[in-house]
């Protein structure tokens, strides 16, 4: 019993130290100067209304997947398969709303919309409680079960349409690409309310400190009474939903589901996102609001890059290099680095 | 331990065994229900299609054995072959094949060495670097360099993909041949193997593999060694690339990127493990053989190629199971070191 409490307090210690060592302030100073930086640079087209509101419609997608990346780093893990949910959850919705339309002609009301949204959740949870699954019970690394179903859900969904985008969206759905609530656009409002939910499962939920604790140490977690194989489980379904909320708002935006939509590049946008927001990949922490302004930081980039009229290509250089300029810094903070320690080191 | 028994040797050390048989069933079975399958213009056109992949999953399969999986090797590829093309197709360079071919490792290389110095600038996960220089690698590519199509190469080069050391015909007349690259591929994957088995750093890179603080210990010299292999794997990636366009006759930018996972997929089946110390040429090859078998029976057998991936997918996993040792002779080591921070104070824990 001893033994149990002295780890459990370990864990504790462990867990406010963690916390401490990752605060979401520096992208909070990194998003307000990449503003700053571009509305300098180009002062009559980057901070309009307009280019921010654009901004705000573009924002919500990708910044889902990358809450469900950050949910599978807390975790020490990572999930890859988040763009091959988002599709194949939009790729059903967008089968079932074409099957009622022609097989019940004229039931465009609103049960059918709810029907095809909860479908594209269903199939995001399912998916993602496969990935959990394999994590968990059979103790697949999640790179490589990840890497092994984004290729099978990638490859339904592409199967299943012959590669070809499906165009039968009914207009409550498309109205998720242009509508603004109060000035807000719809998908930023979809957006930060999966960000509370998150927030309070993380943050606030017994089931989120446990998976904080799987991640910070697996094996004291183990030790202390925690089910590792629930927590995965919970973990990568959550991060399954958010893919397929991510989906429908891709379906909205684009007015079709793409099978392969985002495939090769939107995975990259989302682990950068993540690892901007301060999230280690080795487990333990994760921040929603962090990835919130990591990824309108990210979006403002790119926007300005377009504002500077830059090749588009140079994007995906950027957040190459922006990865690794954070990365590099992290572990710089962290005096994980010899080289840097020893360059710091008063000379004798 | 278990004493060997006839299963486990057959099986092989990396399940080779077990990928070779699957080779064998699987053509039979496909050689039943379309007789004209089982040819040497199969084997031919199965081999053709085989080089660029085997170069590929090589340079993957040394760095998976030292514990990380490089992503970047499809950039790595298609920006040295492209940018040969391009200078080649400008005039800058004489259109000589094998000259391409040394420029175009020499860059993969070079890329290769850049990898290697961003993994050592801050002991980070090589996965996570390689899909940001993959993103550098390719933006540049299309950026600086070009991002049209190249197909005004010189005739030397476009006879290249003809060049055959032995032809014959398919069942349908259409001349099948065994491309001459066959030669230099079987070359290196000797070499690689030789190099894996008898060099102190072919030995290193397991050693790095199984637990990279005890190699230091025990006097590898890791930083070396990681450049090496690093450097090595950008070598194979653009000599890869440049199998890609000399066989093709022409240079797309957009070719390769996106398609790395059937290479991941070979190695992970040829029985190399992502934890690192596990993995051999032979099974690498034989992984890349089922693969690209696999692909050419789904075309033969009318599959439509929209279902390739989930093919592929599935075969993925199957291989990750295989491996997790509940099955005879497998690899039992299903229990995972999470990250180093997780053991260290995983180790705090009991020893503070």
């Amino acid at each position: 019993m001893n033994k149990i409490s002295s780890v459990n307090q370990r864990l504790i210690q462990a867990v406010s130290t963690l916390r401490r060592e990752h605060s979401p302030l520096p992208i909070l100073g990194v998003t307000a100067l990449v503003f700053v930086i571009f509305s300098v640079l180009a002062p009559d087209k980057f901070p309009t209304s307009a280019n921010i509101v654009s901004i705000a419609f573009q924002v919500p997608g990708t910044a889902l997947l990358a809450m469900g990346v950050m949910l599978s780093m807390v975790l020490a893990g990572i999930d890859l398969s988040v763009v091959a949910i988002a599709d194949l959850s939009g790729v059903t919705m967008v089968q079932y709303f074409t099957y009622v339309g022609a097989t019940h002609p004229g039931h465009g009301g609103p049960l059918v919309i709810i029907g095809g949204v909860l479908i594209a959740l269903v199939v995001g949870a399912a998916c993602g409680a496969i990935n959990g699954l394999i994590i968990g019970r059979l103790r697949v690394t999640a790179i490589l079960a990840t890497l092994a179903t984004m290729e099978l859900y990638g490859g339904l969904a592409i199967g299943w349409t012959g590669g070809n985008t499906l165009l039968k969206v009914p207009q409550p759905i498309m109205n998720i690409g242009y509508e603004t609530l109060g000035g807000i656009p719809l998908p930023t409002i979809i957006l930060l309310g999966c960000a509370l939910l998150v927030a309070l499962l993380l943050n606030g939920s017994r089931f989120g400190i446990r998976a904080i604790l799987v991640g910070a140490n697996p094996r004291a977690a183990t030790l202390s009474g925690i089910r590792e194989p629930g927590v995965q489980l919970g973990i990568y379904t959550a991060s399954g939903i958010l893919a397929a909320v991510a989906g429908i708002i891709f379906v909205g935006r684009n007015a079709g589901a793409t099978p392969n939509y985002g495939a090769g590049s939107y995975i990259l946008l989302a682990v950068v996102t993540a690892v901007l927001a301060g999230v280690d990949p080795v487990g333990g922490f994760g921040t929603v609001v962090g990835v919130l302004f990591a990824a309108f930081a990210l979006h403002m980039i790119q926007a300005g890059f377009v504002a500077l009229q830059f090749n588009q290509f140079l994007y995906e250089a950027a957040q190459g290099a922006i990865l690794i300029i954070v990365l590099v810094a992290g572990s710089i903070t962290q005096g994980n680095i010899r080289w840097f320690v020893r360059l710091m080191r008063p000379r004798v | 331990m278990k004493a060997p028994n006839a299963l486990t040797c057959m099986r092989g050390r990396n399940n080779e065994g077990i990928v070779a048989l699957t080779i064998v069933i699987l053509a039979l079975a496909v050689g039943t229900l379309n007789p004209g399958f089982l040819s040497l213009a199969t084997v031919f056109n199965i081999l053709r299609n085989s080089y660029e992949t085997i170069l590929f999953a090589l340079g993957v399969m040394l760095i998976l054995i030292m514990g990380g999986i490089d992503v970047s090797f499809d950039a790595i590829g298609i920006f040295a072959a492209y940018s040969i093309a391009a200078l080649t197709a400008g005039g800058h360079l004489p259109g000589n094949i094998w000259l391409m071919f040394a420029i175009s490792t020499l860059i993969g290389a070079g890329l290769g060495a850049v990898n290697a110095l961003i993994v050592s600038l801050g002991n980070l996960s090589v996965l996570i670097v390689t899909l940001a220089t993959r993103g550098i690698f390719f933006g540049l590519l299309l950026t600086f360099i070009g991002s049209n199509f190249i197909n005004d190469l010189p005739d030397s080069v476009q006879s290249f993909s003809v060049d055959y050391l032995v032809r014959t015909h398919t069942a349908t007349g259409e001349i099948a041949g065994l491309q001459m690259l066959v030669v230099p591929v079987a070359i290196v994957c000797v070499l690689i193997a030789l190099g894996l088995r008898f060099t102190v750093i072919g030995r290193g890179i397991y050693a790095i593999g199984g637990s990279e603080e005890a190699a230091r210990r025990a006097g590898f010299s890791v930083g070396l060694i990681k450049t090496i292999v690093f450097s090595c794997a950008g070598a194979l990636a653009g000599a890869a690339g440049m199998v890609h366009v000399g066989l093709l006759g022409y240079a797309n930018p957009q070719d390769i990127v996106g398609h790395e996972l059937i290479v991941i997929a070979a190695v992970v089946l040829g029985g190399a493990s992502i934890f690192g110390g596990r993995g051999s040429v032979a099974g690498t090859v034989l992984g890349v053989i089922l693969i690209e078998l696999i692909q050419y029976s789904l075309i033969i057998l009318g599959v439509q190629s929209s279902w390739d991936h989930v093919a592929i997918g599935a075969l993925l996993f199957v291989g990750i199971v295989l491996q997790l040792g509940y099955f005879p002779g497998g690899a039992a080591k299903p229990h995972i070191k999470r990250s180093k921070r997780a053991e260290s104070a995983h180790e705090q824990d009991f020893i503070g």
